[in-house]
């Protein structure tokens, strides 16, 4: 699959599971700036918890390296935004964008959980790679460009190195895998 | 997420200071060998390092694998 195809999927699939019985358009959603927040920390709290299950699955030292850079970074961005929406008087706001990441969060959970050793390892890491690359998508084509307020704006644009180092960290982490499943 | 400058030239004795302006904590770590690492950093916070001989000093993050700075000690 190409990059460029990598990226158009995210918003295509969004507006799918948004609204349902619709045609599928390329247009991002419009989301409040409470919205984003509630995005924000959803999407960290998500790869928090699936570090938990990796730092008590797993026996892979780089795996489990990895698994704990993930907790403790999705842990600090998660008090930045907390604070900073306390400070502007933001209560974060469920949507469609919080849904969706949450659903492919309990789906993806639910295949790896039950893995054991090296499937295990695989199945998060790889995991671990779509995730940060949506992620990126939806910051880049979402939350970025639909945010108001400057400072929760910048907020998101300091965070996004962080997700690519992620990124480019896992591809790492299965390479050493190995290419086998 | 990088070291900024990612090369930097010092000179021996010299006191190296990496501070974190990132969100997330940091390590500087030598690479290999010489085994001298800062602690893990917070946003803020600041790590020293004073090399001993010439040469070159590569270093990366415990945390992140993928951030890598060099030091090269005259």
């Amino acid at each position: 699959m190409s990059r460029f195809t990598v990226t158009r999927l995210f918003p295509a699939l969004l507006v799918l599971v948004a609204a349902p019985g619709l045609q599928a358009q390329a247009a991002p959603p419009d989301l409040s700036d409470a919205e984003v927040a509630h995005v924000a920390v959803t999407a960290n709290s998500i790869d928090i918890e699936l570090a938990k299950v990796a730092l008590s699955q797993s026996s892979n030292v780089e795996v489990q390296k990895f698994a704990g850079t993930m907790l403790n970074d999705h842990t600090a961005v998660n008090r930045q935004a907390g604070a900073l929406a306390a400070r502007l008087g933001v209560t974060p706001e469920d949507n469609a964008v919080s849904r969706w990441l949450q659903h492919g969060a309990t789906e993806a959970r639910g295949a790896i959980e039950g893995l054991r050793g090296g499937a295990f390892d695989q199945a998060y890491i790889d995991r671990e790679i779509v995730y940060h690359q949506a992620v990126l998508n939806a910051l880049d084509e979402i939350l970025i460009p639909t945010t108001s307020n400057a400072e929760l704006r910048k907020l998101l644009v300091d965070v996004r190195p962080a997700i690519a180092a992620h990124l480019e960290h896992a591809r790492m982490v299965r390479t050493s895998l190995g290419a086998g499943r | 997420m990088a070291f900024q400058p990612a090369e930097l030239e010092v000179g021996v004795g010299d006191t190296v200071i990496w501070i974190n302006r990132d969100i997330v904590p940091h390590t500087a770590t030598a690479v290999g060998k010489p085994g001298w690492s800062t602690d893990t950093l917070i946003q803020g916070q600041s790590g020293q390092y004073v090399p001993g001989r010439a040469g070159e000093a590569p270093y990366f993050c415990k945390l992140h694998p993928v951030m890598q700075g060099k030091l090269i000690i005259r």
